[in-house]
């Protein structure tokens, strides 16, 4: 009776399970488990597949990411719609109207090259090509 | 590769212009260049770095410290152009 008692229950499990099972069929560990393991309830199993889906894309999604800063580990990442930061602005803007007396707080916050690299700022270096075909454009 | 040495003498410096129209006014006016044309060659300079910082402010946190950071100069070089105001935001290459 116990042993028979059991295998309904498994049959029952199985059945409740169905759908769930055959999604858990295609993929690997979770599924074997449950199709050949104990009988688990269905709310349990929904939760491991959905923490199992969640694992799967966020881990694709970081390998992406990763595989993206690989390739361009200095990349701007300009593609959306930035945020405008006061602070670096008031900064930025100071820090050239004051050029070179902004140059030891420079070297004191950033480091001895970025005195060197707002130098090319204050020369026009880029921007100057930059804001000339931009004035074509327009 | 080595960054290249900012100047020390102060010729870049922005305010030079109007110390320099304060001293020799009399003779500037008297060379015939009027004040107006004073105020538009200082406000050009001023909106040049307006420009400046607002690129600097479309940046992250994160990007803006490791821009001025970078101890590579051709790095530099390419973030540089990826921020310039065309390259950037209408990604034009």
């Amino acid at each position: 009776m116990a042993s028979e008692a059991t295998g309904n229950s498994m049959l029952r499990c199985q059945t409740e399970n169905s759908a769930l099972n055959v999604e858990l069929m295609e993929s690997n560990e979770v599924g074997s488990h449950a199709f050949n393991g104990p009988c688990i309830s269905t709310p349990m199993v929904a939760q491991n597949v959905l923490k199992s889906d969640e694992n799967q894309q966020g881990q694709t999604i970081a390998q992406n990411v990763k595989n993206y800063e690989e390739q361009f580990p200095w990349h701007i990442h300009r593609t959306a719609i930035r945020s405008f930061q006061i602070d670096t602005f008031l900064e930025q803007f100071l820090v050239h109207m004051l050029y070179p007396f902004s140059v030891p707080y420079l070297d004191k916050t950033y480091g001895p090259q970025a005195k060197s690299i707002q130098f090319l700022d204050v020369l026009f270096r880029g921007d100057a090509i930059d804001l000339f075909r931009w004035v074509i454009i327009i | 590769m080595p960054f290249p040495a900012p100047a020390r003498y102060s010729s870049h410096c922005y305010w030079i212009l109007a110390v320099l129209f304060c001293l020799f006014d009399g003779e500037l006016t008297t060379a015939g260049i009027s004040r107006t044309e004073f105020f538009v060659a200082l406000a050009a300079g001023g909106v040049y770095r307006l420009i400046i910082a607002s690129r600097y402010a479309s940046l992250t946190a994160e990007e803006y410290v490791d821009f001025l950071k970078e101890q590579n100069q051709s790095v530099v070089a390419e973030l540089r152009s990826q921020m310039q105001l065309l390259t950037g935001w209408m990604q034009v290459r």
